[in-house]
C-alpha cells in the first residue's frame, strides 16, 4: 500500500505531478488531508497531458541541442523544444535518440500498430513531383551546373518508369 | 466559396444535429479525425508558400479525380481557399476546422506576393459531415462528424476519404512510428476520437471534478467546446483520446467508447437523483431558462448558451416537451457571433448581435411550437 508522502498515512487520495524549475517533474503522493493542506482541490490530473509534456520541454536545454540538426529540413533539437513541432518527416531520423524517450513518454509506447500505407501506383503525387523535379533541373542548366542536371534528369526517368 | 454560399449554409442546420442518434441526450456529437503529411515536403510551419501551394493542389487534384463512393447519394466537395475573418469563425463555430486554422486564416498576409497560390483551404462535404483541412498544422486532417455516440459508419467513411487520397499521394510513414506528423502527440495512428458531451447532471450534482479525474487517468483528455484553451460553458465537455501510438484504431475507439458509455451512465444517475430530490428546484430552473430564451429582447452567447443548456437538460429529462432537441441544436449553432451575422447577411456591432440573437431564438422557439 503506498502511504502519504508528507505524512506517511497509510492513504493515498490523489497523486500530483510537480515540475521544478529544471523541468523535473516529480511524482508526490498525499492523503485527503495534507492535499488539502497543500491548497489541492480534487480536480487534479494525476498525469501530465501530451502538451504539457511538449511544455516541460521547453524548460529544459542543453547547449548541444543548438548543434543537432536535421539534415533535411535544417530546423535544430533546440528548435523544436521551443516551438513543439518537427520540420519534416526525417526529423524522426535526425532526432531519433531524443524522441525515442519524448514519444515514449507521450504515448507509452514507440511502435506504430494500425493502419499501414499500401503501396499503389502513386499518380497524383508523381505528376506533381515531376513537375517540382523539371522546375529544377532547368534551374540548374540555367547555371550550367550539368552535372546536377543529369542526376535530376534520371530521378525523373526513374519516377516515370515507375521504379521509385 | 462565394458569399451567398456562406449564407444558404447558414440557413440550414448540419445534418449531424439532426435528431435521432443514439444518446444524442447527452452526447452531442462524435468527431473523428486522421493527420496525414505527403512524403517529401516539409511540414506546413516551415514549408515555403510554393511547396504549400503544390500541396493544395495535390490535395485538390486527389480529391476530384476520384469518384467518392462515400454514401449512396453523392456527396459534393465545397472548396474555400478564400476566408474573410468572419468566414473563417463562421466555420469554426460549426467545427469544420480547428482553432488553429482559424489562427492561420487570420495571420495570412492578405495580400501576398503569391495571391495566385492557394496555400490554405479547407473541403467540406455539402452535408457538413467531412472536412478536409489542407496546410493546417499538417498537410492533410480529414475529419467525419456524427450526430451522437456513432463511429462506426464515420470510420468507414474517414478511411474511404483516406485510402482515395493514399491511391494517389506518397504519404510520410515510417514503420516504426507510423504516420509522421508535425507534432510527435499526433504520430502513429494519427487518430483522434472527440466527443462532445452535455453533462449538467454531473455539474449540478458536483460529481463532475471526480469524472473528469477518472477520464484524466483513462489516457483521454478533456476541454471546453472549441478546443484547447478555451472554457467549457454550458457544461459541455469535450472528451478526447491523448494517445495516438502503440494502439490500433479500432482500441482508440474502443477505449473512448468504455469511457464514454460510463460517464453515460453516471450523467444518467445524476439526473434521475436530481429528479428524485429536487424536481421543484430543477422544474423551476429548467422553465425560468425557457422563459427567458423566450421573451428576452437582449442576449449575449455566454447567456444564450448556458440557458439553451439548462432547457436541454429540461427537454431530455422529459420536464419539458414544447420543444425538440433538434430545434435546440439548431438554436445552439445560429446563436454564435459568426454565424448569428452570416444568417443575416450583415455585420453586427455587440449590442446589435444580443438584440438578432434574442430575436432569432424567440422566433425559432415559437415557430417550433405550432
Ligand atoms: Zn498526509
Ligand atoms: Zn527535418
Amino acid at each position: 500500500m503506498k502511504e502519504c508522502n508528507i505524512c506517511h498515512k497509510p492513504e493515498v487520495f490523489i497523486i500530483v505531478n510537480t515540475v521544478d524549475r529544471e523541468g523535473n517533474v516529480q511524482e508526490l503522493a498525499l492523503c485527503k488531508d495534507c492535499a488539502q493542506k497543500k491548497g489541492i482541490s480534487e480536480i487534479k490530473k494525476i498525469k501530465l497531458t501530451p502538451a504539457e509534456i511538449i511544455m516541460k520541454l521547453q524548460m529544459t536545454s542543453d547547449a548541444n541541442d543548438q548543434k543537432i540538426t536535421c539534415n533535411f529540413c535544417n530546423i535544430t533539437w533546440a528548435n523544436f523544444r521551443t516551438t513543439g513541432r518537427l520540420g519534416c518527416e526525417h526529423c524522426y531520423e535526425s532526432f531519433k535518440n531524443q524522441l525515442d524517450s519524448l514519444i515514449k513518454e507521450i504515448h507509452g509506447a514507440t511502435l506504430h500498430r494500425g493502419k499501414t500505407v499500401t503501396s499503389g501506383r502513386k499518380t497524383t503525387y508523381d505528376r506533381f513531383v515531376i513537375k517540382k523535379l523539371t522546375k529544377q533541373m532547368r534551374q540548374a542548366i540555367q547555371n550550367e551546373d550539368y552535372e546536377k542536371a543529369a542526376v535530376i534528369r534520371d530521378q525523373i526517368t526513374k519516377i516515370k518508369k515507375g521504379i521509385v | 466559396m462565394e458569399n451567398n454560399t456562406f449564407t444558404i449554409i447558414s440557413r440550414t442546420i448540419p445534418y449531424w444535429l439532426v435528431s435521432g442518434a443514439p444518446f444524442e441526450d447527452i452526447v452531442i456529437s462524435s468527431r473523428l479525425r486522421y493527420a496525414r503529411n505527403i512524403a517529401g515536403y516539409r511540414f506546413p510551419n516551415l514549408a515555403s508558400n510554393e511547396e504549400l501551394g503544390e500541396i493544395f493542389e495535390m490535395a485538390r487534384a486527389a480529391l476530384e479525380n476520384t469518384q467518392i463512393p462515400l454514401e449512396t447519394e453523392k456527396i459534393e466537395f465545397i472548396t474555400v481557399t478564400e476566408f474573410t475573418d468572419l468566414q473563417g469563425e463562421f466555420l469554426l463555430e460549426r467545427h469544420l476546422i480547428s482553432p488553429d486554422f482559424l489562427k492561420k486564416i487570420k495571420s495570412r498576409e492578405k495580400d501576398d506576393k503569391n495571391k495566385h497560390l492557394s496555400t490554405l483551404g479547407v473541403f467540406i462535404s455539402n452535408d457538413e459531415t467531412i472536412s478536409i483541412m489542407v496546410n493546417e498544422e499538417d498537410h492533410l486532417r480529414f475529419q467525419v462528424i456524427s450526430a451522437g455516440l456513432e463511429f462506426d459508419k464515420s470510420f468507414s467513411k474517414l478511411n474511404t476519404l483516406d485510402d482515395i487520397f493514399e491511391s494517389t499521394l506518397r504519404y510520410a510513414f515510417s514503420p516504426q512510428y507510423g504516420y509522421l506528423t508535425a507534432c510527435p502527440t499526433n504520430v502513429g495512428t494519427g487518430f483522434r476520437v472527440s466527443i462532445m458531451a452535455h453533462l449538467p447532471g454531473l455539474v449540478l450534482t458536483k460529481e463532475i471534478n471526480q469524472a473528469l479525474n477518472a477520464i484524466w487517468q483513462f489516457n483521454c483528455l478533456v476541454r471546453g467546446l472549441y478546443g484547447e484553451g478555451t472554457e467549457t460553458r454550458g457544461y459541455f465537455f469535450q472528451i478526447s483520446n491523448s494517445i495516438t501510438l502503440g494502439q490500433t484504431e479500432q482500441e482508440i475507439m474502443q477505449g473512448i467508447k468504455n469511457i464514454i458509455t460510463q460517464l453515460i451512465n453516471h450523467e444518467k444517475k445524476a439526473r434521475d437523483f436530481l429528479l428524485k430530490t429536487m424536481k421543484t428546484e430543477l422544474e423551476d430552473k429548467v422553465y425560468r431558462a425557457y422563459a427567458i430564451l423566450r421573451s428576452a429582447r437582449l442576449l449575449n452567447s455566454d447567456e444564450a448558451l448556458n440557458l439553451l443548456a439548462t432547457v436541454r437538460l429540461g427537454v431530455a429529462t422529459e420536464i419539458l416537451n414544447e420543444v425538440s432537441l433538434t430545434t435546440l441544436n439548431k438554436i445552439m449553432i445560429l446563436l454564435k457571433p459568426a454565424n448569428l451575422q452570416i444568417f443575416y447577411n450583415q455585420t453586427l456591432n455587440p449590442y446589435e448581435r444580443d438584440e438578432k440573437r434574442a430575436s432569432l431564438i424567440r422566433t425559432i422557439l415559437q415557430e417550433s411550437q405550432n
